[in-house]
């Protein structure tokens, strides 16, 4: 199906459930479509998908985040998620109502959700967005994501076919103000799930506890490279995450070293980790790595002037790593 | 069975420079490899075949030059290798890919008399553009079902069980073949070549598809016109805070650190 771009009106948002209440993310991004659809003069909707009853008082709880309609879909085959019976049910309420964008958040789920439904729709669709703006020039949502491993930011648009399509990371926007006293519509579309959903099924599910420590919501990591030198060198970042209140990480070298376990790597086949401070310690920082690193203050020790760890440093000490981390630990224990 | 591996060939630098003409990036001089993630789903249908007895296919879709990613994974152990090339497939968003890789898919199977590929795996995203979507698009259009961030793959009657690391859940999921499945993190590393299958890979046929050979493909549809997505923008992120150069002895870099660590409030 091919939407015309005047041919459709409206904002979705997807209002993903975990655990029987909504996520973050999607309250914060009705507060960032509802500007969206206040710049364009289009209704803000949301979209939720949950078992029998599963819902519950969720759709008031979207309108008073912002949404002026909620698409509800309840039923059998929408208690978990479900690509195929999700992406079915989400297309099915776009050929009907025929958004002009549908905005799902970042999460793993949304990512395996949103490329299938943009294809479903043979719409364009925009990756891991960090801010949406409305372009009253061209009348399209201008998407603004990083590309390149975060060297560059990009803006994507979709011209000319409809439902434009993102998504968008937590975090980016506030929490709306919560307004009790918002009225909105709330629409029940019994929609049954997808006969091919029973393609894949779920066996078992594990909240997942042997993947290593929790370095996702640490402040503070002190990671460790090749620079290292030595399994005997790599131990003293310990002593030095201790002064500091935080945890040891690596690159990928000290893990095929045998220096530190898999489940503290950091970077694209390993953790994506986002702290207050950052201090790499004679790593390179190859565009793998880097792409899982988000920090407030990074500094960054090599011998090689020229490292690219050095392009993401806040402060960037020209040294040998293992001299610094012993000359540093000295220095805290005094 | 028979295994089909989407590869795709990726700056191996932090350096990306861009033709400011046509917001290309620029591709000579840069050194290039196969996407990690890639490299793990190669790995992981190597395993496969070691496992169960398997054919592995990779394909890529790019310039000439991405042939020399098709011969890494031909090194260490996939059977054979297509390249997908053709300057009507410039620019192509991953809608416009994924509608080319899946007739690309459709026609080496058809060569090869196989019907369709049991499985299809995809790194689950990429290094340089990572969006995560050509895998679970490429799955629409070729309308089999899809698992992401599988870490594992088991092969049972019916199609496979996959372990799936997602949103701090490890998962087992059955899929009916076919299917595709994208790959995260994998148990090990990928293995490395050795001289012997090196030397074997560089020799090896690496068959271009070109337009011509895609008949199925909507020109229209594909390249940088037919995308639906178009980059209309592009600047340097900005840099939180200028970046601050310590390259004296370490009796002088160790108080100023030790300095801004006070002052930030982490001693």
């Amino acid at each position: 199906m091919l939407v015309k771009k005047e041919d459709s009106n409206g904002i979705w948002v997807f209002a993903e459930l975990c655990g029987g209440s909504v996520r973050k993310v999607s309250f914060e991004l009705l507060g960032a479509a509802r500007r969206l659809a206040d710049a364009q003069s289009e209704k803000l909707a949301a979209v939720i998908l949950a078992g029998d009853g599963g819902a519950s008082e969720i759709p008031e709880e979207a309108i008073a985040f912002g949404a002026d309609e909620v698409y509800v879909v309840e039923g059998p085959g929408y208690e978990t998620y479900n690509t195929e019976a999700y992406c079915c049910a989400i297309a099915t309420l776009a050929e009907k109502y025929r958004p002009s964008a549908i905005i799902i958040g970042a999460t793993d789920l949304g990512r395996d959700l949103a490329p299938r439904l943009a294809a479903r729709l043979r719409t364009g669709l925009t990756a891991d967005c960090i801010d949406m703006a409305y372009n009253s020039e061209t009348a399209n949502i201008d998407w603004i994501c990083p590309a390149f491993g975060g060297k560059l930011i990009v803006t994507i648009s979709c011209p000319d076919s409809r439902p434009q399509m993102g998504t968008v990371r937590q975090g980016m926007y506030d929490l709306p103000r919560r307004s009790d006293a918002r009225r909105g519509r709330i629409i029940a579309e019994p929609i049954p799930a997808s006969p091919e959903s029973s393609l894949v099924r779920v066996l078992d599910t594990v909240v997942s506890a042997a993947e290593g420590p929790d370095l996702e919501s640490a402040q503070v990591i002190v990671a460790g490279g090749h620079g290292m030198g030595s399994a005997e060198n790599f131990e003293k970042l310990y002593r030095l995450a201790e002064l500091l209140g935080g945890k040891v990480a690596a690159s990928r070298a000290p893990v095929e070293f045998g220096w530190i376990d898999e489940g503290c790597m950091i970077g694209h086949s390993g953790k994506s980790v986002s702290t207050k401070l950052y201090i790499a310690l004679g790593i390179s920082g190859t565009i793998q790595h880097v792409a899982g690193v988000k920090s407030d203050l990074i500094i960054a020790v090599n011998k090689d002037r020229n490292a690219p760890i050095f392009d993401i440093a806040d402060i960037s000490v020209v040294g040998d790593a293992n001299e610094f981390v012993s000359a540093l630990v000295a220095r805290l224990e005094k | 069975m028979n295994i089909l591996v989407c590869v795709k060939q990726v700056p191996d630098t932090m350096e990306v420079k861009i033709d400011e003409e046509n917001n290309r990036l620029i591709r000579d001089g840069v050194p290039y490899t196969v996407n990690p993630f890639d490299s793990n789903a190669v790995e992981l249908a190597v395993r496969m075949k070691e496992r169960y007895g398997a054919c592995v296919t990779v394909l890529s879709m790019g310039p000439v030059q991405a042939s020399e990613s098709l011969r890494e994974c031909l090194a260490v152990g996939a059977d054979d290798a297509f390249l997908i090339s053709g300057r009507e497939f410039g620019g192509s968003d991953t809608l416009a890919t994924s509608r080319v890789l899946s007739e690309g898919i459709k026609k080496i199977a058809a060569n090869k008399g196989i019907g369709a590929f049991d499985l299809i795996l995809c790194g689950r995203q990429s290094s340089d553009s990572d969006t995560a979507q050509v895998g679970p698009e490429t799955a629409e259009f070729l309308a089999i079902p899809q698992v992401t961030y599988a870490t594992d793959i088991e092969k049972t009657d019916a199609g496979f069980i996959v372990t799936q690391a997602a949103d701090g859940r490890i998962n087992r999921l059955s899929v009916t073949a076919p299917c595709l499945v994208t790959i995260g993190k994998i148990a090990g590393f990928p293995r490395y070549s050795n001289m012997m299958s090196k030397i074997a890979s560089m020799s090896a046929a690496v068959p271009v598809l070109s337009a011509e050979d895609l008949p199925a493909v909507n020109p229209e549809t594909v390249g940088l016109l037919g995308s639906p997505t178009k980059m209309t923008g592009m600047q340097a992120p900005k840099k939180m805070k200028s970046g601050e150069i310590l390259d004296g002895g370490m009796g002088e870099i160790i108080p100023r650190v030790a300095e801004i660590l006070a002052d930030q409030g982490f001693i």
